[in-house]
């Protein structure tokens, strides 16, 4: 059983703008992900599925179960969401009550999500930072931050958007080792191919709402052709994985 | 950069009031800012040792004198504004002029003038030390552990969080604005003006429901989640609640003697 | 379809809605101190009391929000305002705006979230109310004063007619500045928003 499983999901805003148009796509525990394709292709969209935020219509599995039959704070604890911009995600006055927000929701005893936390801040190497009010923090540091108010939940999957978006080169390659060490199940959307090649396995490419390739990812990313048909370029030094 | 030096800035001193307790800090100054208010508008003079208190703890917070000045300089305006409005004040009676190089002014509408402008002063020095010496998040969760309602001081830590990054959105806006040369014509400058606004808000908007999608997704059921802090050591909630009696007992005597 | 059959629990749609009241309404306070601050800037001083900048995030937040939270949000602008930058001075703007923008903003919201008043009809009558609260507060500000203090005030101060005149003078630009951005900025939010539509329980997938 994948522990990821979509099926022929489809989505439109309100306003009209079609965003999914029948995406199918199964993700298998301990894989990592990459869920590549240009700016508007769904990416972001498929990814707020996938925790229950959004609802369109066609299915959505996680271990098996339908996402709407989940109770919302077991899936939510389940499948970790880490959003694009880390300064909407870090909206709470210090460092550690952003990082507790998520395990107090949960349902622990403040001292336990404490706890948790400090852990979750250890693990990204920002133990330093607890204190500190997230507005003070540089770009690379509020990534870290962002990334362990996810996982200081304990999911299995972590779905993450852009995750080296706006880092300078020093911290992009930082942010990928430290994805690169953790062993939940990954999907990372992104355009960064040379990221995604140096974290994923597998490569799905979202056009128009619709996946055009599903596959491994040093062969798909290998294909020139393949990738500019979607508005791609190959990443510059294959190698990394 | 508009807001960058609203919060925190002081924070990271470690002055004796530094170091006392949020909640200390914030019962204190309530109770100081509630006697400056209520002190008796026909007599500035009273005011004193409120002025005296607050002016020994600016000498031990170790708040830069340059920068309190500059916090309370924005009063300058409104300061002489009051004042050019005296000259508008006949004096009722005779005995009741004074003499100020040449003008006659009424003595009560001085006075009052003192009062209000006196009670402005200190009220925003109060505010001043109190968030120049208080990290505004322990400052919040004092409100919180005081009674203040979860709803308030919630979105009072959104407006704070988000204070920076939105002064940083407005400033580069200012400066894009500048930076294509002003357009003639205040209606002109109004409309630009506006417009700038306009974008800022609608942009304002999309962010807050970014939030509310990332609060969501870290499972938020309608409560914020506060982390309880410890209790405050007995000393300093005695030594609060010397003050309030202090304060209280200043107050009486000088309005009674 | 997706229409979802969850009973009891809240609904994802009703935390969202929760979720965002309480973000908007805190970035909202924020841009309440900040856009007063780039006025200020842009005009060089004194021209607070002629634009009402502060106005303009509490009248479109009311326009957003519950009353509830609107009240809130006009009551915690100024004072977080009066706190962090001094503006507007304790006495005696502050507490006055407290009361005109707290039940400016739960008025715009009554009209136009829950008697579903367009922007442009909610925002005159939000200002006429704004302005009628403003005057009542001034009344019964000068009713407390004692005879001489008030004999002693500048002539307009003693006669709240005249002070909420001469008020309301001083802000004819900024009014009309409400006026017409209000509305406009409400239109813009509404039309953009997609996020807080989609996440209405009434929206399904395609």
């Amino acid at each position: 059983m994948s522990l990821i499983a979509i099926h022929d999901l489809r989505f439109t805003w309100p306003d009209g703008t079609p965003a999914l148009a029948g995406v199918s796509l199964t993700v298998e525990e301990g894989r990592s992900l990459g869920l590549i394709g240009r700016n508007g292709a769904g990416k972001s969209t498929l990814l707020l599925h996938l925790n229950g935020i959004l609802h369109g219509s066609g299915a959505v599995r996680v271990q098996g179960r339908p996402v709407e039959d989940w109770p919302a704070d077991e899936l939510r604890a389940t499948v970790g969401l880490v959003f694009e911009d880390p300064e909407d995600q870090l909206f709470m006055p210090t460092v550690l009550e952003d990082v507790c927000f998520g395990p107090l929701n949960q349902g622990l005893a403040p001292d336990a999500a404490r706890d948790r936390a400090l852990a979750a801040l250890a693990s990204v190497g920002a133990a330093g930072l607890a204190g500190r009010a997230p507005h003070h923090l540089s770009t690379g540091q509020m990534r870290r931050v962002a990334l362990a108010t996810v996982l200081a939940m304990q999911p299995r999957v972590l779905v993450i958007d852009e995750p080296v978006m706006a880092l300078d080169p020093e911290g992009r390659e930082e942010v990928i080792a430290l994805l690169a060490g953790l062993p939940q199940t990954k999907i990372i959307a992104s355009h960064d191919l040379e990221m995604v090649l140096a974290l994923c396995d597998d490569v799905a490419i979202l056009d128009g709402g619709r996946v055009h390739a599903h596959g491994p990812a040093r062969e798909l990313l290998a294909d020139d052709a393949l990738l500019r048909a979607h508005g791609l370029r190959m990443p510059a030094s294959p190698g990394g994985g | 950069m508009l807001a960058h030096d609203l919060l925190d800035i002081w924070a990271h001193l470690r002055s004796p009031v530094h170091r006392l307790d949020a909640r200390v800090k914030l019962v204190c100054a309530t109770a100081l800012v509630v006697a400056i208010l209520a002190t008796p508008i026909a007599r500035p003079w009273l005011l004193a040792p409120w002025a005296g208190v607050l002016l020994a703890i600016a000498a031990a917070s170790g708040l830069p004198a340059s920068w309190i000045a500059k916090r309370l300089a924005i009063l300058a305006p409104f300061l002489a504004l009051g004042a050019t409005a005296l000259v508008f004040v006949p004096p009722t009676e005779t005995a009741d002029a004074w003499q100020l190089a040449g003008i006659e002014l009424s003595r009560e509408a001085a006075l009052v003038w003192l009062s209000v402008g006196g009670k402005c002063l200190l009220a925003l020095l109060a505010a001043t030390l109190l968030t120049g010496a208080t990290a505004s998040a322990d400052l919040l969760r004092a409100a919180g552990a005081l009674g203040v309602p979860r709803t308030l001081t919630a979105l009072t830590g959104f407006a704070i969080t988000y204070l920076v990054a939105l002064g940083d959105e407005a400033g580069r806006m200012v400066t894009a604005w500048r930076s294509r040369g002003r357009v003639r014509g205040p209606v002109r400058n109004l409309r630009v003006a506006g417009s700038m606004f306009a974008t800022l808000m609608a942009r304002t908007v999309e962010r807050a429901e970014r939030v509310a999608l990332a609060m969501v997704a870290r499972g938020y059921r309608g409560r914020m989640p506060v982390l309880t802090a410890e209790r405050a050591p007995v000393t300093q909630i005695a030594g609060a609640a010397a003050f309030v009696v202090a304060v209280a007992a200043t107050f009486w005597l000088g309005v009674h003697a | 379809m997706s229409e979802r059959r969850d009973a009891g629990p809240p609904t994802i749609a009703a935390e969202f809605a929760w979720a965002r009241e309480l973000s908007l309404g805190g970035l909202f306070i924020a841009l309440g101190v900040v856009i007063p601050i780039a006025f200020h800037v842009l005009g060089g001083g004194r021209l607070g009391p002629v634009f009402l900048p502060m106005y303009l995030p509490v009248l479109v937040c009311g326009m957003l929000v519950s009353p509830g939270i609107a009240a809130a949000v006009g009551v915690l602008t100024p004072a977080l305002s009066s706190a962090l930058t001094g503006m507007p001075p304790v006495l005696p703007t502050l507490p006055l705006m407290m009361a005109e923008l707290g039940v400016m903003g739960a008025i715009a919201s009554l009209l136009h979230r829950r008697a579903h008043l367009p922007a442009l009809l909610a925002t005159p009558i939000t200002l006429v109310v704004g302005r009628a609260v403003l005057g009542l507060c001034v009344l019964g500000a000068v009713s407390l004063l004692p005879p001489d203090v008030l004999a002693s005030l500048p002539p307009p101060m003693r006669q709240p007619p005249a002070y909420l005149l001469v008020a309301t003078v001083t802000a004819l630009p900024g009014l009309v500045l409400q006026l017409i951005a209000v509305p406009a900025v409400v239109a813009l939010v509404e039309r953009r928003s997609t996020a807080s539509a989609a996440m209405s329980d009434r929206h399904a997938g395609a």
